[in-house]
């Protein structure tokens, strides 16, 4: 993560990764929607690559589920960076108060606040890690994703005159994964991976 | 997790509604935010408050990068309403507050400070969300002696602070009045106690009669809509509150 940018920030531009990567995920869905239909309609030579499509329908549905895991552990993250953000606020007046005051209190009260802001950093490792993981897999998923869409771009090749048509969508199909790769790339590294 | 639902949608110009936290601890009143956006900028409406932050950050970035809410509108001072502001500060230091003139000292104890809180005046004023117009009505000592409410014409909106507001039970959370005469039921408490003036309540009622609104928007409980919005304001026309 960027150093310049406050947590929050960091937290909202992981989210909007995420926004833009569960899109695409629609959108594959719905191009492989699309492609089994057109695949049904060109009959026994467009077969290969109507079971593509199908596989692709499938990857899209488990990149949307790594989406909606990443999405919940994101707002995990709001909750603890909004904690770390008010914990430092009061740190910062207790010290204040320190200083124009002898009372044991407020050393100890800080040092509370300190406590608990070395929980909360262990949060948000944890979160971090958690969301590492489901990124790890997303990442699989997306490589398994790549070699279906070169797949599907092979099967449109034997489709005969029907070809340029599941060709587009083959490209299409390749675009978005490309797309989620990158998109997938900058979620790892948010995340300290 | 709050939700955001959209209310309207024409172009650029839309009205969420973040509403019904099932996290939220039973402590804490249930509160609905609101988002208005235009060209690429938003306003949020009573923020809520530091606890429920969190909810209505997260919220709010599903449906919009929160970078773009520029301007905050506080009908009135309460916590619920307007406590997280130093929070929202926190992400944009250039955030604006439009507020009643009477509290601008009071909630910079909250966050913010002289530059960050704009005063409304006593008549209301219009308040520019990147050349669309907003109005702040006035609806002083309903509840707060220095109270505004936010009308949108072109959304037909009314976004009326504690005015409609309903103490809904925990298993009734819908975000629309369904049935006028079970909902209001829960909202006649509040209205008899919290809302202290007879003539600003009629006053009120008057000037919101007048206008065509489609929805009425409160801070707490069900949005009213189409009919249920005459019917609220002829109801509230005839409720006695506060002391007489």
């Amino acid at each position: 993560m960027q150093s310049t940018q406050t947590p929050l920030r960091q937290v909202v531009n992981l989210r909007e990764n995420i926004k833009t990567i569960s899109t695409i995920a629609f959108q594959v869905n719905l191009l492989g929607l699309n492609a089994i239909l057109l695949a049904k309609q060109f009959g026994e030579v467009a077969r290969g690559f109507g079971v593509i499509s199908t596989e692709l329908r499938a990857f899209s549905r488990e990149l949307a589920q790594h989406m909606e895991a990443i999405s919940a552990l994101s707002v995990n993250l709001v909750r603890v960076e909004t904690q770390r953000l008010c914990l430092r606020k009061r740190h910062a007046l207790l010290q204040q108060a320190e200083g124009r005051s002898t009372t044991d209190w407020l050393p100890q009260a800080r040092q509370r606040q300190l406590g608990r802001l070395d929980t909360l950093h262990g949060e948000r490792e944890q979160t971090f890690s958690a969301m590492r993981e489901h990124l790890s897999d997303a990442y699989q998923n997306c490589l398994f994703g790549t070699v279906i869409a070169r797949s599907a771009r092979i099967e449109a090749a034997y489709a005969g005159a029907q070809g340029s048509t599941l060709t587009d969508t083959s490209l299409a199909f390749a675009q978005c994964v490309d797309h989620v790769l990158a998109s997938l790339d900058r979620l790892k590294q948010a995340t300290g991976g | 997790m709050k939700k955001a639902i959209t209310l309207y949608e024409q172009g650029s110009h839309r009205w969420f509604v973040i509403a019904r936290d099932p996290d939220k601890p039973h402590c804490l009143i249930d509160t609905n935010e609101y988002v208005i956006t235009h060209a690429g900028q938003a306003l949020l409406t009573d923020p809520g408050g530091l606890e429920i932050f969190p909810a209505v950050f997260s919220a709010v970035s599903e449906v919009i990068d929160p970078a773009q809410v520029g301007q905050i509108f506080a009908s009135h001072q309460d916590p619920d309403v307007i406590s997280s502001l130093a929070l929202w500060l926190e992400f944009n230091p250039d955030l604006r507050c439009h507020v009643s003139g009477l509290w601008k000292s009071f909630i910079p104890h909250f966050g913010g400070d002289e530059h960050t809180l704009l005063s409304i005046a006593d008549d209301g004023a219009d308040i520019d969300l990147h050349g669309h117009p907003l109005h702040a009505i006035p609806a002083h000592y309903l509840h707060s002696s220095g109270n505004f409410h936010l009308w949108d014409a072109k959304a037909q909106i009314l976004f009326s602070g504690d005015i409609g507001a309903a103490m809904l039970p925990h298993d009734q959370q819908e975000i629309f009045v369904r049935d006028f005469a079970q909902h209001i039921r829960h909202a006649e408490g509040f209205h008899r106690r919290w809302m202290g003036s007879n003539s600003a309540k009629r006053d009120w009622c008057e000037r919101a009669a007048k206008l065509p609104i489609d929805m009425l928007c409160p801070q707490h409980g069900a949005i009213y809509q189409g009919d249920d919005v005459m019917r609220f304001i002829n109801w509230l026309d005839e409720l006695k509150v506060g002391l007489f």
